[in-house]
């Protein structure tokens, strides 16, 4: 049971992680889901298709950077920026994948843009092959079909 | 089989998520991603964030370029003329399709000679984007002395909450006709528009909450006084065309200003909530601060950036935690009165002396860009001699120390040890270092003899209890020279003083030294004794060095 200014979130595969509610409602999602109905704020709170190495990864961030915002003498912004390089480098493919649509799904403004810009910076100026190689992408048009693309596009390649 | 499938559904992602990382890349980055899968083609087809740029498409040059003048180049002429027919016929699919959204429409466009059929093709685009009830528009015209006269269409957007314009200029009666009046954000820079246009516009549109004006032409009076959700407001005058300003938004928390040489800016009426204050390149009297910022209740960050017309600068707040001053070549007292300030940045050329501290506790001070470069007469004794007195009046002195631009000395400082003075005990001290480009370091010898001089001067005015040196890459060939260096002055020199190196003044006050590496290679931290000796070749890529130094308490006066 959570005390109180807590919450408890649980993972699809049933851990379940005690965090301060200044974390959790960096999340739009559990704060409209506090906001709405007070039995979440006592209760456990599901965490519905994340994992508790994702949930982990989240509460890691959203913990850094509520306390960032509650003071920022201590967690300064080139801090935070260190910190974000960091949490990003670190992650391997699946993770990526999934941080990406947990964040999405409970509406993580500032993580979901730090992962997509990540996911960006892996594009810029690399070749679709390249591209589909380091994201496990699989090409599955014909080469007809390919070939109609970049004759629609010929100033992008 | 199962495991396949698992792998399958992981590395799905939906389409919100790619159009989220289609927005940070340019429309080529973008529309090359459409050739990855089926997946991200029929992503990109929908994406509602529409970005085009002619740059693309000019004689097949992929970068856009500047300075391009219509009729000088018959193939551009031929690249914006495939450019329309593309852009056209991308807003015609997104106009048929009635799940197709624009959101964002973003425009680069060159106006070549017959403006009159560039602005209706504008025209037609920007049409069908507000039919789509766009929220997002930029337009940027690339072109010179030639201006786009903004059509009716986006001042009857009601859908429109960010709008951008370049190159543009207003139609001087529009009454009626405003109907944009959701719009969150304005932003115009080099447009034509009237006092009075910018008036109606205002009115007009009472939600803006981020306002950004910079080099329009015909515009005199900015007065923004009824705007209750201004957060933001950025004004840049490089022509000179302001003559009143009176900015009361009840809400502001930053404010801007670039380029005022309009002497009336001193009148300028600022809401009280201010926070964050920028004032780029202005002309300012001394009366300027006690009229303006020291009556800012909230005022947090303040930076004073290349301003002029002023001789003493005195502040007194409780609020302000930063403050960022830097000067042009001028001596400028500065009187700091500033109880709760967390980081302080001084500039280039200021008057070290002239700078007090009245009853300060800085828990990190940070005096950037004290250029201590090749002028001459710039770094000399008497710098250091400065330095330390403005250092002493720091108490107690817990703060960390940066010096930026630390560049080889030409200045004589080899007298130093003859003043006295009391080193000053600080926290933390880092050295941005910059070399000349022109010059080539090969050696340790050759750094011994450019930053020695410089790094006795600087312990013998103060003593840091850590010295923090990040490893820079671009700086020497073997990336780690200025960090041998370091240690090379610090500690081994210190090792082999049986006759063969004469000991540095300072070293008499210290008593011991320990140092960290810290091991950019495998992110490992590698601690050294300092009683070994130290094997290079062990640290392959050395990302920083602490030093960490313990000093003799300096009781009395260094004798000459």
């Amino acid at each position: 049971m959570a005390s109180k200014g807590n919450l408890t979130l649980k993972s699809c595969n049933g851990k379940e992680f005690i965090v301060e509610e200044k974390v959790a409602v960096m999340s739009t999602t559990i704060k409209n889901m506090v906001d709405v109905d007070d039995s979440f704020a006592q209760g456990v709170i599901p965490i519905i298709g994340v994992d508790g190495k994702i949930l982990a990864k989240l509460i890691e961030y959203c913990k850094e950077h509520a306390e960032a915002d509650e003071d920022e003498e201590v967690k300064s912004e080139e801090y935070l920026k260190k910190f974000d390089e960091k949490f990003v480098d670190e992650l391997n493919l699946n993770d990526l994948y999934d941080l990406l649509k947990a964040s999405n799904y409970l509406e993580i403004t500032k993580l979901l843009n730090l992962l997509c810009q990540k996911v960006a910076s892996m594009i810029k100026g690399k070749k679709p092959e390249e591209i589909r190689r380091i994201f496990n992408i699989k090409n599955d048009f014909t080469p007809e079909e390919e070939e109609e693309i970049n004759r629609q596009n010929p100033w992008a390649f | 089989m199962k495991r396949t499938k698992a792998n399958e559904e992981k590395l799905y992602l939906p389409e919100g998520i790619i159009h989220h990382i289609l927005s940070y890349l340019n429309p080529k980055e973008a529309a090359q991603v459409a050739v990855l899968s089926k997946e991200w083609l029929s992503a990109w087809k929908l994406n509602p964030k529409l970005k085009f740029d002619d740059g693309y498409f000019k004689n097949n040059h992929l970068i856009p370029y500047s300075g391009w003048i219509p009729g000088d180049c018959p193939d551009c002429k031929e690249g914006i003329q495939k450019f329309k027919n593309y852009v056209n016929s991308t807003l015609l699919r997104y106009q048929k399709e009635h799940r197709h959204i624009i959101e964002e429409l973003n425009i680069g466009v060159t106006f070549d000679d017959d403006q009159d059929d560039s602005a209706s093709v504008l025209n037609g685009w920007l049409e069908i984007a507000v039919e789509k009830r766009v929220k997002v528009i930029e337009l940027s015209i690339k072109s010179f002395g030639q201006w786009y006269k903004v059509p009716k269409c986006i001042l009857k957007a009601e859908s429109l909450t960010n709008l951008s314009l370049s190159m543009c200029k207003f139609q001087k009666n529009f009454e009626g006709e405003l109907m944009c009046a959701n719009l969150l954000s304005l932003d115009l820079r080099n447009v034509q528009i009237g006092d009075e246009t910018f008036r109606a516009i205002i009115s007009g549109c009472p939600l803006i909450n981020d306002l950004s004006i910079s080099n329009c032409l015909g515009l005199e009076t900015i007065e923004v006084v009824n705007l209750s959700r201004l957060r933001e407001f950025y004004l840049y005058d490089i022509k000179g065309e302001i003559r009143t300003l009176q900015v009361g938004a009840p809400g502001l928390q930053i404010m801007e200003l670039g380029w005022f040489v309009n002497q009336s800016f001193l009148e300028v009426y600022v809401s009280l909530t201010l926070k964050h204050l920028v004032l780029f390149s202005v002309k300012m009297s001394d009366t300027f601060f006690h009229n303006l910022v020291n009556k800012l209740p909230n005022l947090e960050n303040l930076e004073i950036k290349e301003c002029y017309g002023f001789e003493r600068i005195s502040l007194q707040s409780n609020s302000l935690k930063h403050i960022i001053l830097y000067f042009t070549a001028m001596e400028v007292e500065v009187e700091i009165d500033v109880p709760n300030l967390i980081k302080f940045e001084y500039g280039r050329y200021a008057n070290l002396q002239r700078l007090t501290f009245g009853g300060i506790f800085l828990k990190q001070f940070v005096p950037r860009y004290i250029s201590i470069s090749s002028c001459g007469s710039c770094i000399n004794s008497s710098w250091f001699l400065k330095f330390n007195g403005m250092i002493s009046n720091l108490s107690p002195s817990n703060v960390s120390l940066y010096i930026s631009d630390v560049e080889e000395i030409n200045g004589s400082i080899k007298d130093i040890p003859n003043f006295a003075a009391k080193a000053i005990e600080i926290g933390e001290l880092e050295l941005g270092v910059k070399t000349r480009s022109s010059r080539t370091y090969s050696s340790d010898c050759d750094l011994d003899g450019l930053f020695s001089d410089f790094l006795d001067a600087l312990l013998w005015a103060c003593h840091p209890k850590i010295i923090v040196q990040d490893w820079n890459p671009n700086l020497f060939s073997d990336g780690s020279g200025f960090i041998k260096f370091l240690y090379k002055k610090l500690v081994w020199k210190r090792r082999n003083d049986e006759g063969l190196y004469s000991i540095n003044f300072w070293e008499h006050h210290l008593k011991k030294v320990e140092f960290e590496i810290f091991d950019g290679q495998n992110g490992e931290e590698f601690f050294c004794q300092p009683q070994e000796p130290l094997d290079w070749g062990t640290v392959t890529k050395p990302s920083k060095i602490l030093f960490k130094l313990q000093w003799q308490q300096v009781n009395s006066n260094y004798v000459a």
